[in-house]
């Protein structure tokens, strides 16, 4: 497994090299003009010409590129044009709250996911199915934004509850990984029920019912652990996307995390910012992947690794 | 005489398909004494693995139900107990083996496990006595490095291998009752042989009942003391084995017997039965293989044939012998 591990994080490498050449040019084809931004409204053309000399920008795209990679090489991130800081530095205070926020919102996501999935597969076609199933269904078709409108109008306008936004402590985080990990549970418990009713038709389940055990110890030991295989790739993914994926809910929220900074940084062209933070989401997307897949590998014993 | 271990008596089962309750059981009435095994023969779709469900009430996510009927089992009706009383009974007193020796064990979980979970629960053992106890098992069916195997997965184990275990599992309880529904039918022949060999061996040394299930008759003649033939959720023979293959009764199961291959048989085509089974929707109404039957008369297309008994241990459904005297037609 550990050489299987090794071999899939060299193969990242070529992987995040074609993301960054991708990054790149695409960022230089939003229009607008960074030095003009940078050097304000009432900057004659000169000084717009020299901020774009001081920043690099006047030199050949190709020339741009390698100069980033070289940098980044030795961790250097650049400055960003609109703060004057590191970006590493802004990473810094935005990274572990999104971090966080993607955590709990995975968390709650996949504890109740599992829930409504099993409850629903084993009471197929009764009730608490129809229930769990018209839930999930509201989770993954109620857009983000929205739902999380109507969270901050509930809970904090309404009964006073939550913050309305921002960041303060546990309870800033509570509306926004409800918001944010609505659709995933939804998925999550819709693909835990095809799943379980698909492995309660084995065979081997029928094995367990023969040998007398209580049925909790076949859904839970026979059923769940064989349908955790699939619902753990699905989830894996869903959670690789979330990391990226929570621009939405941090603008609804004004969250100061990864995916503000994102928003905020494309809309006054800081290029090396936007740069290392898509950068950034690839390789997460990516690694968690890698997890995911050896998760798969560790909960199916038929795939043997390094054989 | 032996008591008997099980006694199934005008067992009748359902299903539900469209709301309209379909009955694919209609009366099967059969039995079987302690150390016996009894071969149940008959064609696909005639309730042979509903039969063996029904024993065990292994109905969970089907719509199947016993309508009516009753289940002795060790003098207990199982059709009058709880879901929890049975389970206590299923894998402990009654255990089972089925076709698939692929898909009846659990890929994810080791053998082991798989193994001590119901000697664990049955015989309230502890881990470390369980897993002795599971190895012991796995000795007794022939597995010689059962030590390592218990840590394996199946899909690392043969066919036959797995069928091994599959009967170390049903028989860890020393049960009083196992019912085997074409336990070697997926299997090469010479794992075939062994399987019915260790299966014989074991009854012998537990002095077990079986229940065999299973459409091959020299399964049959090689292992059983007894057969029941099924037709159409009806048992329509009951004979010593001698007896059946000495002196069929009923046109079924001479149509059965004849379809068998003999050595040195030089025709070309079997002598098969001719038509299907009838779907359980469109049953005729009388004898239900009168449309098969070579030998049908007016009566066979009106009522129902009566069973007859034909000596103690003997039984027929058909005319043929309901009007006439048993002694000219033995
Ligand atoms: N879960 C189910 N739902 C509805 N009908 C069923 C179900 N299981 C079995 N049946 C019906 O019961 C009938 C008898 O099936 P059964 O499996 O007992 O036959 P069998 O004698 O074991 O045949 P085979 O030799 O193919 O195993 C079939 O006609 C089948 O359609
Ligand atoms: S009852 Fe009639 S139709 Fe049925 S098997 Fe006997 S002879 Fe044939
Ligand atoms: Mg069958």
């Amino acid at each position: 497994m550990w050489k299987y591990t090794a071999r899939r994080i060299v193969e990242m490498i070529p992987i995040l090299i074609v993301i960054s050449i991708l990054t790149f040019l695409f960022i230089h084809l939003i229009p607008g003009d960074p030095a003009r931004l940078v050097a304000g409204k009432d900057a004659t053309i000169e000084d717009v010409e020299n901020v774009r000399h001081e920043l690099g920008l006047d030199k050949p795209i190709l020339k741009q590129y390698v100069d980033y990679m070289k940098n980044l090489m030795t961790g250097e991130l650049g400055t960003s044009l609109t703060t004057g800081l590191p970006v590493i530095d802004m990473f810094k205070t935005r990274f572990m709250p999104s971090l966080h926020l993607t955590f709990l919102s995975m968390l709650w996501a996949t504890l109740i996911g599992l829930m409504i999935g099993v409850f629903s597969a084993i009471n197929k076609n009764k009730w608490p199915d129809y229930f769990g199933m018209v839930t999930a269904v509201s989770g993954i078709s109620i857009p983000g934004f929205w739902l999380g409108l109507l969270l901050i109008q509930l809970f904090s306008v309404q009964l006073g509850l939550f913050p309305t936004g921002g960041l303060d402590g546990f309870s800033s985080y509570i509306l926004p990984s409800l918001t944010l990990g609505a659709g995933i549970m939804s998925m999550i418990a819709r693909f835990t029920r095809s799943s379980m009713l698909e492995t309660l038709q084995a065979d081997f389940i029928r094995t367990g019912r023969a040998k007398g055990l209580k049925e909790h110890s076949v859904i839970v030991t026979h059923a769940l652990r064989n349908s955790l295989i699939s619902v753990v790739t699905v989830a894996g993914l869903q959670f690789g996307f979330l990391l990226g994926g929570s621009v939405v809910v941090e603008t609804v929220f004004s969250f100061p995390g990864m995916g503000r900074l994102l928003i905020d940084s494309i809309a006054f062209r800081d290029y090396p910012v936007i740069q290392s933070a898509l950068l950034l989401f690839a390789f997460e997307f990516i690694l968690v992947n890698l997890i995911v897949d050896v998760l798969y590998t560790v909960l199916n014993p038929k795939i043997q690794l390094d054989s | 005489m032996t008591e008997h271990v099980l006694r199934v008596s005008d067992l009748e089962t359902s299903f539900m398909r469209d709301k309209t309750e379909i009955k694919i059981l209609r009366g099967v009435n059969f039995s079987i004494r302690k150390g016996e095994i009894l071969g149940l023969v008959g064609e696909s779709g005639s309730g042979k693995s509903l039969t063996s469900l029904s024993i065990m009430q292994l109905f969970h996510g089907t719509t199947g139900k016993i309508v009516k009927g009753s289940i002795y089992f060790n003098g207990e009706d199982l059709t009058k107990m709880s879901e929890s009383e049975i389970r206590k009974i299923r894998g402990k007193q009654m255990a089972m083996i089925f076709q698939e020796p692929m898909t009846s064990l659990n890929p994810v979980l080791k053998i082991g496990k798989q193994l001590m979970e119901a000697i664990e629960m049955h015989l309230k053992l502890p881990k470390s006595e369980s897993k002795h106890h599971a190895i012991q098992m796995l000795k007794s069916v022939g597995i010689g490095r059962a030590e390592e195997i218990i840590h394996e997965y199946p899909h690392q184990l043969s066919g036959g291998m797995r069928q091994r275990v599959m009967i170390a599992m049903a028989m860890a309880c020393h049960p009083n009752l196992l019912i085997a529904d074409e336990p070697t039918t997926a299997l090469d022949v010479t794992i075939q042989a062994q399987i019915l060999e260790l299966m014989k061996k074991l009854k012998e040394e537990n002095e077990t009942a079986i229940l065999l299930i299973t459409h091959d008759l020299g399964v049959v003649a090689e292992m059983c003391d007894k057969v029941v033939v099924m037709y159409a959720g009806q048992v329509v023979e009951e004979a010593d084995v001698f007896e059946l293959f000495a002196s069929p009764k009923h046109p079924y199961t001479k149509g059965l017997i004849a379809s068998v291959p003999k050595i040195g048989d030089k025709k070309e085509v079997l002598d098969s039965i001719n038509g299907h089974v009838p779907s359980p929707q469109n049953m005729p109404k009388g004898c239900k293989f009168a449309p098969r039957c070579n030998q049908v008369m007016s009566i066979c297309q009106e009522e129902s044939p009566p069973t007859v008994e034909i000596s103690a241990t003997r039984q027929c459904s058909c005319w043929l012998y309901a009007k006439k005297d048993v002694e000219v037609n033995a």
